[in-house]
């Protein structure tokens, strides 16, 4: 075996011979001062390695998943395989309305429990328009209108509860009128009329 | 507001110290409403210490508190005469007094809600006959669904359906227990069946039948030839 310098090392013994260079080497080289800091540094370097090798031990598997959650993937994906997995989601949805109870998750119906509902009124000539009734307790301050300038139809959309509730339309501050377009009506007490309104919500079992 | 105002809201606060309304489960914002309007002039004293007076008295007679004073709001709100507010007010409470009276039966006393609902529907067109018979014929219902019986049954006469058929059909209901609280939307199923062109006999019968039989209320849909979906997309917009 050759040595970098080409020379022969000579055998077992060459090593020995070559630490006692190297001692020899060392013994020449001017002496320095380690410092009073020496120690700190080393300790410091120490701790470091600590936790590089902290870092570098397994991980449980749920800080796995987060670690793999919490940084940007890429997938890739085949038009086939995409379509699987489209059909599949469409699976899951469609059995999971179907096993709601009776009617929910159809059409209408929202998170909050109540229902969308619209009110409108065609009165061109009215300067404001509210509704007021049993939802509100007859309290129009919220419940203003919007009028169609086009039209002159006064519309407000909100969403209720399921309930029975009466209600009428406040014109102008003053003159309360029926809705005319209101299917059932019933008398109020004084002498004239409130509209009814039945909202059946998403399990209709509330009224 | 002027001086004859002013004495009419120190009259009436005179009336309420005499009687503290919220003492006796009166809403104070209610109460307060009373006084602003006898203090704007908008009631009398003698009618804003009628109103007070009913409301105070009706914790003592066993009567809910919240529906007269949902009325009384509704009458301010609609800027009713004071005499028309306090007639209303004192029918309604005739009919809650012999409402709460019929529907106390077995020695029970209605709850709040029941008794709530039995009111309205002599307001609603329910009469004090039918309410009677309702609570003769209730089989093995209680006072709840008694009058739940008597909702869908004023709600039916409120747009002309037949009295007896409706009579007829909540009685089966409560022979059977099974008005449960989806048939309360009765009423408005029986304008959109007209609007189909299903007479009235027809659903009736099916509701009927339906009843009976201890079925649901999206049996008796069905039978009449709906589908849930169909009255939900018609309750989305109740109102046009």
């Amino acid at each position: 075996m050759n040595s970098i310098d080409g020379r022969d090392s000579g055998g077992l013994n060459a090593p020995v011979a070559g630490c006692e260079d190297v001692e020899r080497a060392l013994r020449l080289l001017p002496r320095h001062d380690p410092g009073p800091d020496f120690a700190a540094k080393v300790m410091a370097r120490v701790r470091t390695s600590a936790r590089l090798r902290a870092a570098a031990a397994p991980k449980p598997p749920w800080r796995r998943l987060l670690d793999w959650l919490r940084t940007p993937q890429s997938l890739s994906f085949t038009p086939l395989q995409a379509g699987l997995a489209a059909a599949c989601l469409v699976l899951v949805v469609g059995m999971g309305a179907r096993l709601l109870p009776d009617g929910a998750g159809l059409p209408g119906g929202r998170a909050d429990g109540l229902t969308p509902v619209q009110f409108a009124l065609a009165a061109p000539g009215a300067q404001r328009v509210a509704v007021i009734g049993s939802f509100n307790n007859w309290n129009g301050t919220g419940w203003e209108m919007r009028r169609d300038p086009a039209t002159g139809i006064w519309s407000l959309s909100t969403a209720l509860p399921s309930g029975s509730f009466e209600y009428v339309f406040l014109v102008d501050g003053a003159a309360t009128l029926p809705d005319p377009a209101a299917p059932q009506s019933a008398d109020d007490g004084f002498g004239s009329r409130n509209s009814l309104l039945l909202v059946r919500g998403e399990n209709g079992t509330r009224i | 507001m002027g001086r004859a105002s002013s004495l009419a809201g120190l009259a009436l606060a005179a009336t309420l110290l005499a009687a503290p309304a919220s003492a006796a489960g009166v809403p104070p914002a209610v109460a307060a409403r009373v006084e602003a309007a006898a203090e704007q002039g908008r009631l009398a004293p003698g009618e804003a210490e009628s109103l007070q007076r009913l409301l105070a008295g009706l914790q003592a007679a066993g009567l809910p508190t919240a529906p007269f004073a949902a009325k009384i709001e509704e009458g301010l709100a609609k800027v009713v005469p004071g005499p028309v507010m306090v007639r209303a007010l004192e029918r309604m409470r005739g009919d809650f007094v012999f409402a709460r009276e019929t529907l106390t039966f077995d020695g029970v006393v209605p709850p709040e809600a029941a008794l709530e609902e039995a009111g309205e529907s002599l307001r609603l067109g329910l009469t004090r006959e039918e309410l009677t018979a309702l609570v003769a014929s209730r089989g093995p219902s209680g006072a709840e669904m008694v009058a739940r019986a008597a909702r869908v049954q004023a709600l039916l006469a409120g747009i002309g359906f037949p009295r007896q058929a409706a009579a007829e059909l909540t009685r089966t209901g409560l022979a059977h227990a099974s008005l449960s609280p989806s048939w309360g939307y009765l009423s408005k199923t029986v304008l959109q069946a007209r609007e189909r062109g299903i007479p009235d006999d027809r659903v009736a019968e099916a509701a009927r039948s339906v009843l009976a039989e201890s079925g649901s209320y999206n049996d008796f849909l069905t039978g009449i030839g709906f589908t849930t979906r169909q009255t939900r997309e018609k309750a989305a917009v109740p109102a046009k």
